[in-house]
């Protein structure tokens, strides 16, 4: 009994340690010093709503109205972290607005090349913005423009669901966070690494609240 | 008699089984090569020296990470070609790059060897004027000048992935750009950032796959690269 115990433990260590080689095998975004999924700790100038006190913007436009809907859910399922899923506050306090001038946050429904679903850029005001070769950003961003493309999306079929996770996936960008391809359970982690989030889960609040605290 | 029926039988039925395999990969090339390419309006040849350079790098989110299985599958072309006459262009406001390519060997699909054809891809070159004249963003660049914007062009990267450049030999998966892209008729479009590869002298293929900036290097030998084709 104690033999078939000790086989079956190895059998799930060896199970368990082949699964986490797999995934570990994916290209990842940035690590931080700290151990966090971030552009290199590089944030929002301004931070992303500050608890209410410094509240951000997002402008949308473009969009057919199943994906202004779903633009709305995923910036509120992103300020409504606390109470409720997943159940950790961040300063994250961002509305909509019709007066873009006060948007950091756009959102396009644009092409992209087939095969692409979002793209967010980054802008610092004036000057320029490149990624570096580890995968960081040089420095802190003024705005962002996430671009999704509505007709890939739907020319793809892709799941209603899975449309509002990209919108959230763009935000989380936006807001400084970089790709975890290694946990399909975080927002980041892309669709084509079978990501299954489709809003921002515990990990990328917590990575929100090491850039944001 | 009937022994020698069967070894002619069998003699014929390895030729043509070899000239069945010699047909995947090399000799697709027919007698008259096709100019395939096509033009647009909006043309842009690029930034000249006296231009100020701002670069722009993105993050882009694809259904396609760096598979080759699955990128070949998708693929409705597969060619190695020579990259000719390189220029820029847009939609919705986002740079594109637009080459022609003297197709060297062909793989997968229609394209034969000895054809040119019109690809595009992302990433680019756009004049700022031209950006904020589709964005109407003027007021982000407020502290510019208007000479400053008549003379900025901004250099839009993806994942910080290098630009093609002319004459370079490079495998491209391809594909007819799907019907609500407004890619000119007869052009073709790269099916990912991800399935360009370079065949080394040594005869292996190099992949290179960029991810939020950081560059990841495949290495596939010819087996694998043309096992992938097949499957
Ligand atoms: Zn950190
Ligand atoms: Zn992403």
């Amino acid at each position: 009994m104690k033999k078939v115990f000790t086989t079956l433990l190895l059998v799930g260590f060896l199970f368990f340690v082949q699964s986490t080689m797999v995934f570990a095998s994916n290209p990842d975004g940035y690590i931080c010093n700290h151990g966090y999924h971030t552009f290199g700790d590089h944030v929002m100038t301004g931070g992303v709503g500050n608890y209410g006190v410094n509240r951000r913007y997002f402008w949308m436009t473009g969009f057919d109205s199943n994906f202004n809907g779903y633009v709305r859910n995923a910036v509120s399922e992103w300020v409504n972290t606390s109470p409720g899923y997943p159940n950790i506050t961040t300063s994250i306090s961002i509305r909509e607005t019709t007066n873009r001038s006060s948007a950091m946050f756009e959102f396009w429904n644009s092409v992209l090349p087939t095969g692409v679903l979002g793209q967010t850029k980054f802008y610092v005001y004036n000057t320029e913005i490149t990624l570096t070769p580890a995968g960081e950003l040089p420095q802190n961003y003024g705005w962002t423009k996430m671009l999704i493309s509505s007709q890939n999306l739907y020319y793809y079929g892709i799941s209603a669901s899975q449309c509002k996770a990209t919108i959230s996936h763009e935000l989380g960008h936006g807001m400084g966070l970089s790709h975890q391809n290694n946990n399909i359970y975080s927002i980041m982690c892309q669709a084509s690494y079978n990501r299954i989030a489709s809003r921002g889960s515990a990990i990328d609040c917590i990575t929100i609240n090491h850039l944001y605290n | 008699m009937k022994k020698l029926v069967s070894i002619l039988f069998l003699l014929v039925a390895l030729v043509v089984i070899f000239e069945g395999c010699s047909n995947v990969g090399n000799n697709r090339e027919q007698k008259n090569s096709r100019d395939l390419t096509v033009s647009i309006e909006n043309e842009y040849k690029g930034p000249s020296e006296n231009n100020k350079l701002m670069k722009v790098d993105s993050v882009t989110d694809s259904k396609y990470g760096p598979d080759l299985n699955v990128i070949f599958n998708d693929s409705d072309e597969i060619i190695r070609g020579i990259v000719k006459n390189i220029s820029y262009t847009s939609f919705t406001g986002s740079a594109w790059t637009k080459a022609d390519i003297l197709v060297t060997e062909s793989y997968k699909g229609e394209v034969k060897k000895g054809d040119i054809v019109t690809i595009f891809m992302f990433g680019g070159y756009i004049k700022l004027q031209d950006y904020i004249k589709f964005f109407d963003d003027r007021f982000r660049f407020k502290d510019l000048s208007d000479s400053d914007i008549n003379n900025i062009v901004l250099k839009e990267m993806d994942n910080g992935m290098p630009f093609l450049s002319e004459g370079e030999e490079l495998i491209f998966p391809l594909i007819t750009p799907a019907p609500h892209m407004p890619l000119p008729k007869g052009s073709f479009e790269r099916m990912s950032a991800a399935g360009i590869l370079d065949k080394t002298k040594d005869g292996n293929y190099i992949q290179n796959y960029y991810e939020e900036g950081k560059k990841y290097i495949y290495s596939h030998s010819d087996d694998e690269f043309m096992s992938k084709i097949k499957n």
